[in-house]
């Protein structure tokens, strides 16, 4: 009957092992998803270039 | 990885610590690249070929890439950048502490069924390699052959995926070269029929220009947000969200809208997408040979990464948490395996139609995602709570379920279909303005904001209230 102290300390372990990384990963997460870098390229690539794709191929792209 | 406490971090859904998290903007460019780049592509470009001339094809296509990327990136980037957790565990906040089992089955489907089509393709592609370079008789593809190079696929997976996120990395910048080889396939087929193709028409083609132009767009934006299952378990290896937006909306935004115009010019000019039918025609066998090479690769390496995906995303499950890698990898490929052994023909033929009906519902899922981070919680999320499944913990909601997003998502794909049927493509009301998936997208925001009026009432979800 060792299995269930077994596993318990296996579960301890991994309690431990998840609040080190949670401990870890709070801090400096605060507000740092993208920065404003990020969401420069986020509105050129994501919203101004399709914008003028879709203008651009609507106006010009046309077969003869 | 063991059943101990110890275990490779990138073979868990936990949140990967920032030492951990050390792949370079241009590693996620080539992992997410080669993930991207399969046999999709040139259907893709079949399906948008019926409708568009290759230019207006190619303009529609890639803008509506570009923007189904950047709902995608909007809506699971946030909690994978911060946190290093998958898109499943990133659901916790909006679905709940057990509502997150809703997204997940959705990955697991989209994910398995899409990976089973795509080894099919590859056993396919690989006996016709096989017989067009003389080391396998013609004929042999009616002997059993799929169903053994189907398991002999899922067995190199499973090798390849013994090293976690590592091993998806290794092989991807091996085979990130059948994404040079495929735009060298496009080369050859424009260069050689430039004026056929800008002169060809597409056959099925609406008489109203408009609706074939919208369709092009939605056939972008709805391939890319399918990328949705795929992508936290990829740019949680990256250290930061400056280092994982040009990776995605270039590594995996562009290649598919580039790639797929492969399928869209031959089946414009030479009524094929196949292009190891096309470059036969254009180039001689060899031509042919490269090409299966190309299709054999790019399947080859979509498929290690989607199952890598999938394995961490059942990782969330309280029951596989504690299991081996071994043993949550044999769970994930199982299933591929089982259908490209017994049934690959009869899914070939009949599962595509389920994919394009799971796939309405990724549109929803990042309207519900984006509205609640940014517009509900103003960027602010419990990494802790994500992973507390206890009664009482900020996400367990109701019973462990957010019946906010549940009602968004039902009422989001509700809309889709209402807009545009995703198996016959006639479309009804204001698609042809707006394409079927950003309103799905918007009406489920819309949705999920009024019904979380309630929640936040009611003092559950972990809100700030105002």
């Amino acid at each position: 009957m060792v299995e269930p102290s077994s596993n318990s300390g296996i579960a301890e372990a991994r309690a431990v092992e998840l609040e080190a990384r949670l401990a870890a990963v709070e801090v400096g997460s605060v507000d740092a998803d993208f920065d404003s870098v990020s969401w420069v390229w986020m509105i050129l690539l994501g919203v101004v270039l399709p914008v003028v794709l879709i203008l651009g191929g609507w106006f010009f792209g046309r077969s003869p | 990885m063991s059943n101990g406490a110890t275990s490779s971090a990138d073979e868990s859904a936990w949140p990967l610590t920032p030492a951990e998290r050390v792949w370079s903007p241009v590693r996620l460019a080539v992992t997410l690249a080669t993930a991207a780049a399969a046999t999709w592509c040139y259907l893709i470009g079949e399906a948008v070929g019926g409708y568009l001339g290759f230019v207006e094809g190619a303009i529609a296509l890639s803008a509506g890439c570009m923007i189904g990327m950047l709902l995608v990136l909007l809506a699971a980037g946030p909690a994978s950048v911060r946190f290093g957790i998958d898109s499943i565990a990133g659901t916790k906040p909006q679905f709940g502490a057990r509502g997150w089992v809703v997204p997940a089955a959705l990955q697991a489907v989209s994910i398995i069924g899409w990976n089973s089509l795509l080894i099919i393709f590859f056993a396919k592609s690989s006996i016709q390699l096989a017989v067009a370079v003389g080391i396998a008789p013609v004929g042999v593809a009616g002997a059993g052959f799929v169903p053994a190079l189907t398991l002999f696929a899922c067995l190199l997976i499973f090798c390849v995926l013994r090293r976690g996120a590592t091993g998806v990395s290794a092989v991807s910048n091996i085979l990130v070269a059948h994404v040079f080889v495929g735009f060298w396939m496009l080369y050859l087929l424009v260069s050689h029929r430039w004026p056929e193709l800008v002169a060809a028409q597409p056959l099925a083609a609406s008489p109203d220009r408009l609706w074939n132009y919208t369709t092009g767009i939605e056939l972008g934006i709805v391939t890319t947000l399918s990328w949705w299952p795929y992508i936290g378990a990829m740019i949680r290896m990256a250290p930061n969200g400056r280092s994982v937006v040009l990776p995605v909306l270039l590594g995996m935004g562009a290649p598919v809208p580039l790639l797929s115009l492969i399928g869209l010019a031959g089946v414009l000019v030479l009524k094929s997408s196949d292009p190891a039918q096309w470059l036969r025609t254009v180039g001689g066998p060899t031509y042919g040979i490269v090409s299966l090479c190309f299709v054999t690769a790019a399947n080859f390496g979509t498929a290690i990464a989607g199952i890598y995906a999938s394995a961490i995303g059942l990782r969330n499950f309280r029951t596989l948490e504690r299991r081996s890698w071994t043993t949550l990898l044999t769970i994930t490929i199982l299933p591929v395996a089982v259908v490209g052994a017994f049934i690959p023909e009869l899914f070939f033929a009949k599962f595509g139609s389920f994919l394009a009906l799971i796939g309405v519902a990724f549109a929803p899922l990042c309207g519900i995602q984006i509205a609640d981070y940014y517009a509900l919680r103003r960027r602010r999320l419990d990494v802790r709570a994500i992973f507390d499944d206890a009664p009482g913990s900020p996400y367990y909601f109701w019973h462990g379920v957010n019946p906010a997003a549940i009602v968004a998502l039902i009422i989001g794909c509700g809309v889709y279909v209402a807009l545009l049927n995703p198996l016959t493509y006639v479309s009804e009301g204001p698609y042809r303005f707006l394409t079927a998936s950003l309103p799905a997208t918007a009406a489920a925001a819309a949705v999920y904001l009024v019904c979380s009026w309630f929640v936040i009432r009611s003092g559950r979800g972990g809100y700030r209230r105002a």
